[in-house]
């Protein structure tokens, strides 16, 4: 069977936290083998976004993947199709590098059998993609921030699943690295993998990612191919910023009074 | 249509290419499954060497022929017990730490022990003021207090897990386990101060409080055994998504793994190891927070491993413990729980410390 052309598609998703609406009205599309890059200022429900699309909050609506319903998903089905890096890994064990990679495979062999031929294949063909294969031996919360993104990559590539969800995966990553993990998320896109990205830089969106989606208090303000996204009139309207566009983008306040 | 935006990237980008190994990383794994194999042939050969020890050592002369075989049975059975005790205490110290991601936590956290200990105060309170007077031929004291230490377990794990129901977060559970425990050991001290009315209730009351193998019989290790049995091989089982609760609920959500399913297990499963625990030994302290923390120095923290190794070090320590608490020369025997205690916390410190030691961390 063919895969959907559209790998992830979210129709009027609204997602509450206490009696708070975070999310309202969200509709979008992350075809197959694509990069959208969610954008928005602090607080406009970026992370609360992803979590919602890869299960971990409840919320009304309708979220398709792949196209079955996600609630309807079976939690190790839904790890199969689905896979999640969050902006910082809860892991505070002494557990080796290549133990938390391979935990991107418990939804394929969750019961009693040990790492098949194909899991072992898996988890080392994520290492590899994630030049990470020199720390695989190394204790996960002895390496550095950076190389914990990496690794937590790894883990997310391990699972075999098409839907790629990333929580600012360049926060606090060297040039060198975000420019890696730009060109292995377009590499893992050509595959036909869907790569929905949080990301603070705009021009980060701008060169690397397809289609963006500009959230603003917990609304969608903008939805469709990058460069209609990060306009100016979207800019001004979201960040309050003048958006500057001579040698690659810049920004200046739109009311310096106001810093 | 996609653009080429790989311009001005760094040299070395990923390929999708048949994956190797190096040589470096597979004798480090190596290492570390030596080590692990290691580990198990040392606690297979210390809780043989401390079990061969307790069955020759203690009171009573071997060499009568006509004692000899009685002194053995009551000897082994006493083993039994100590083990199942250690080993239950050791590896529900496994899954609250697990659960509760706190290498912290120890069983009697979510509430149980307390449960289990006021059953089995209850019970042999019942059994001495009611069932003794009114005549009860067919009932022992051994037998009516470990089944109250389990109905103790039972119906503390019950009010857990009707609020766990209702709000299964990790805290509500913390707070829910420690005001229960509050409560049951406010209760149980009441009924020791009521009992000491009677000095013959009173002194078992204190005895059973302590923990202690003495009065321990084939019943109590008949009736625990298929408990503790299951449960262990349950806490093996469910090592794997306990593995992945490691990086905390929400990222092993994400991997799959069903986690208030897991946490109710996990629950059931550690409240019937305490419970059993409670009802061979009675209220042994220090065994379930202490063993896991110091094994996972030598077997990693995968549960997998973990399961198995805390059950025979938990298993092996309490019997050696045992052994001390009927060689020591004294009036009595010690309390059981005194000497884990005593020989627990020593032994254990130096672990740890060389341990921080060796590379940094506990």
């Amino acid at each position: 069977m063919s895969e959907p052309r559209c790998a992830l598609r979210a129709r009027e998703l609204r997602v509450l936290r206490g009696s708070r609406t975070v999310l309202d009205s969200i509709s979008f599309e992350a075809p197959a083998g694509s990069v959208l890059s969610v954008l928005g200022p602090n607080g406009a429900g970026k992370s609360t976004l992803l979590r919602a699309l890869s299960g971990l909050l409840p919320y009304a609506g309708s979220v398709e993947l792949q196209g079955s319903e996600a609630r309807d998903l079976a939690r190790l089905d839904m790890a199969r199709r689905v896979a999640f890096v969050p902006q910082r890994s809860m892991l505070a064990s002494q557990l080796r590098v290549h133990a938390v990679v391979a935990q991107g495979r418990y939804a394929h062999h969750p019961g009693l059998q040990h790492m098949r031929e194909a899991d072992a294949r898996a988890v080392s063909h994520a290492l590899q993609v994630t030049r990470t294969e020199a720390l695989a031996e190394r204790v996960f919360t002895e390496l550095s921030y950076g190389e914990q993104r990496r690794v937590l990559l790894a883990r997310a590539l391990a699972t075999g699943a098409r839907i790629l969800l990333l929580d600012e995966p360049t926060a606090s990553l060297d040039i060198q690295h975000s420019l890696s993990l730009f060109a292995l998320l377009r590499t893992l896109a050509a595959a036909g993998t869907s790569v929905v990205v949080v990301l603070h830089q705009l021009d980060e969106a701008r060169r690397f990612a397809d289609r963006a989606l500009l959230l603003h208090h917990g609304r969608c303000i903008a939805h469709g191919p990058v460069a209609q996204v990060i306009s100016p009139e979207h800019i001004a309207a979201v960040y309050g910023v003048r958006l500057l566009e001579r040698d690659g983008l810049g920004f200046e306040l739109a009311d310096p009074a106001s810093a | 249509m996609l653009r080429a935006r790989a311009r001005g990237l760094p040299r070395g980008q990923p390929n999708m290419s048949v994956p190797t190994t190096e040589p470096s990383q597979r004798s480090q794994r190596s290492a570390d499954t030596q080590r692990g194999r290691r580990t198990y042939a040392a606690l297979c050969a210390g809780v043989l060497a401390v079990g061969l020890c307790a069955l020759a050592l203690g009171h009573g002369d071997l060499g009568d022929r006509n004692l000899r075989d009685i002194l053995l049975s009551l000897r082994a059975v006493r083993i039994a017990a100590a083990f199942l005790t250690g080993a239950s205490l050791a590896v529900a110290g496994v899954l609250v730490q697990g659960l509760f991601r706190n290498p912290l936590a120890s069983p009697s956290v979510l509430g149980t022990t307390a449960g289990a200990s006021l059953g089995g105060q209850l019970a042999l309170l019942s059994f001495q003021l009611l069932l003794a007077k009114d005549g009860a031929p067919s009932l022992q004291p051994s037998l009516v207090v470990p089944i109250g230490c389990l109905l103790g377990a039972l119906l503390s794990l019950l009010v857990v897990l009707a609020i766990a129901r209702r709000n299964g977060e990790l805290l509500v559970l913390l707070l829910v386990g420690f005001i229960l425990s509050s409560l049951l050991l406010s209760i149980g001290d009441f009924i020791i101060s009521l009992s000491q009315e009677s000095w013959e209730l009173g002194r078992a009351m204190v005895a059973f409080v302590l923990g202690g193998l003495s009065g321990t019989g084939t019943q109590q290790v008949a009736l625990a055994t298929p408990l503790v049995a299951c449960a262990l091989v349950a806490a093996w089982l469910w090592g794997r998504p306990l593995d992945l609760m490691l990086s905390g609920e929400e990222e092993a959500a994400s991997l799959g793994v069903d986690v208030p399913q897991l946490r109710l297990w996990t629950v059931i499963w550690a409240s019937i190891l305490t419970g059993a625990a409670v009802s061979i030994g009675g209220n042994v302290g220090f065994v379930g927070l202490v063993v896991p923390h110091a094994l996972r120095g030598f077997v990693g923290v995968e549960h997998r491993k973990l399961v198995p190794a805390c059950a025979l070090a938990g298993g092996g320590f309490v019997v050696l413990c045992d052994l001390i608490s009927r060689a020591v020369p004294a009036h009595s025997e010690v309390p059981l729980s005194v000497v884990t205690g005593l020989v627990g916390a020593p032994v254990f410190l130096s672990l740890l410390l060389r341990m921080t030691r060796g590379d940094g961390h506990v």
